[in-house]
């Protein structure tokens, strides 16, 4: 009886320590990692479809008409969410690890907090214009019902949205990894509404949208179509930010190659043809604004509550993202679950409730910044596993932090992926200014952020080969030895 | 401090709780795997040959 009880108690035990696992920032293990490529695929594809694809889709169609904005766009953002898994990928999957981690042989066990914030400033920046994309979107929907009392409009309603939003969402974070599936398997719906959206569309209005051009697209069309290749591959290297948290819980490395590519990477440049379609034919983007003059009262009504809850997807994916990346930081590990969630949305909260337009209108701004950071970051990453460590990568070393550890480098910094880093970031701006979309030397053929994430990877690879390498920090294999 | 192997000396003590989930790790069945050739094939696919189609079939087209 006796015995019974310890196995039972044991097992409970067990069972917790697994439960909490996906809440932590702690390798998982293979048997808690339980997500199959359709799980997986699924939830990947709920966090990418959100009303983000519209506004890329608004920048897309300013350059571009709708068959080159298509291809260039669908191409760009594939090419991105290839760098993206190949630079988080690996180690992620590996050891059950999200992206900030992953980042530990590359920038030390101190020099992480770079990326960290970068993850950071990204997930809050994307999600604060989600939140208030959500709030625009159930105004419309109050008013199409006619339950908008009189006076009131989007600007009253945001503040009051944007909290309710982040109180959902805080309450679906409390079951951790679990809770981004469960609510995945139902929002996955919205993709299919959002095809269905642009079906609308594109029947209805096809004359049209083959004679519209684009409004802003310069002379020169081979910097558009570039635009519009660097758009698509910017969007998706914001990825970079979310993929470690969700492709952890997958187990094996051989199983995640199409989940990503396809579930991840293809649905927002398709859902973004809403966006390119809305605004060369109806100047307006959003197709909450437009689905009533297409498809009628109905259509409007169907597509809003889907254009509302699909924010929800990826703003639950992004905020548990974002937590687990904080809980690098010791203090914030010790925490409650629920305190990390609060630390992470209460800046989206407070983002969306007070300055929402100012997010809002620098969409483009947010999306070239986001390009200045993970570009670089990728290049680093991609060099750094497959060059340098020729795939050794420790995971015990990823979690040591005293100094003399293996990825100490100096005072906790490596200075080759911090150089790096920097060169990336004046390198992008110069290609593309991230303010004024203006361009230098070879952006019109090469785009700004594949130029900028070699680069870095170049020095980087450059500088750990000429300093830390001699000086034996970071372990790397050394090349003189493995010859000998 | 390193050894001149870059291996610490003495090796840093870490929470047993991720003390467990590392010398599992380390063990290697509870390890994930990396990309094989399969994946690599996709990934080359979807992320360079496809894109690549679709860029020239954009200018070109």
């Amino acid at each position: 009886m006796g015995l019974v009880r310890l196995t039972a108690g044991a097992r409970d035990m067990s069972k917790a320590r697994e439960a909490a696992a996906d809440t932590g920032v702690w390798p998982l293990l293979r048997r808690e990692r339980t997500w199959g490529p359709w799980r997986l695929g699924i939830a990947l594809a709920t966090a990418a479809a959100a009303t983000w694809c519209y506004l890329i889709g608004e920048y897309e169609g300013y350059y571009l008409n709708f068959f080159q904005g298509s291809l260039a766009l669908t191409a760009g953002s594939m090419i991105g969410m290839l760098l993206v898994l190949l630079a988080a990928g690996p180690t992620c999957i590996r050891f059950g690890i999200e992206s900030v981690a992953s980042t530990k042989p590359q920038f030390g066990s101190r020099g992480w907090v770079i990326p960290a914030l970068m993850q950071l400033l990204s997930i809050i920046g994307w999600n604060a214009m989600l939140l208030i994309f959500f709030a625009k979107s159930l105004t419309q929907l109050l008013g199409v019902l006619g339950w908008l009392p009189a006076g009131v409009g989007a600007l009253q309603l945001v503040p009051f949205t944007t909290m309710i939003a982040c109180a959902i969402v805080l309450l679906v974070l409390l079951w951790g990894a679990s809770g981004v599936t469960h609510l995945s398997n139902i929002l996955v719906a919205h993709v299919f509404v959002g095809f269905w959206m642009l079906y609308l569309l594109v029947s209805q209005r096809w004359p049209e949208l083959v004679a519209a051009r684009p409004a802003l697209a310069k002379p020169d069309a081979v910097w558009n179509y570039t635009t519009g290749v660097e758009i698509g591959v910017t969007s998706l290297l914001s990825w970079w930010a979310y993929i470690g948290a969700l492709i952890r819980m997958a187990p094996d490395g051989r199983r995640i190659a199409v989940p990503v590519m396809l579930g991840m990477g293809l649905p927002v440049p398709l859902l973004s043809l809403i966006g390119v379609a809305g605004i060369l034919v109806l100047k307006n983007s959003d197709p909450s604004a437009w689905l009533s003059t297409v498809g009628g009262h109905l259509y409007a009504v169907v597509g809003l509550s889907f254009v509302a809850a699909a924010n929800f997807g990826t703003a639950i994916a992004g905020i548990y993202a974002s937590a687990i990346g904080l809980r690098n930081f010791r203090r914030l590990n010790d925490l409650p679950w629920l305190v990390v969630l609060l630390v992470t949305i209460m800046p989206v909260a407070f983002l969306g409730a007070f300055v929402p337009e100012l997010v809002f209108n620098h969409f483009g701004t947010i999306l070239a910044l986001i390009g200045v950071c993970f570009a670089p970051l990728c290049g680093i990453q991609i060099a750094d596993y497959y060059v340098l460590r020729h795939r050794r990568i420790d995971i015990r070393a990823i979690y040591e932090t005293q100094p003399g550890c293996r990825y100490y480098f100096w005072g906790g910094f490596n200075p080759a992926a911090i150089v790096a880093t920097v060169v990336g970031v004046a390198l992008y701006a110069y290609l593309l200014n991230p303010l004024t979309y203006e361009s230098h030397g070879p952006y019109r053929f090469l785009t700004a952020s594949l130029p900028t994430t070699l680069v870095s990877g170049l020095v980087h690879v450059l500088l750990t080969r000429l300093l830390v390498i001699p000086a034996r920090q970071g372990d790397y294999p050394d090349r003189a030895r493995s010859q000998t | 401090m390193n050894d001149r192997s870059g291996t610490p000396a003495t090796r840093e003590q870490l929470h047993p709780e991720l003390e467990r989930r590392i010398a599992a790790l380390e063990a290697g069945p509870d390890a994930g795997s990396d990309f094989d050739a399969r994946s690599w094939l996709w990934l080359v696919l979807l992320g360079v040959v496809g894109p690549a189609a679709l860029l020239l079939w954009g200018w070109f087209g």
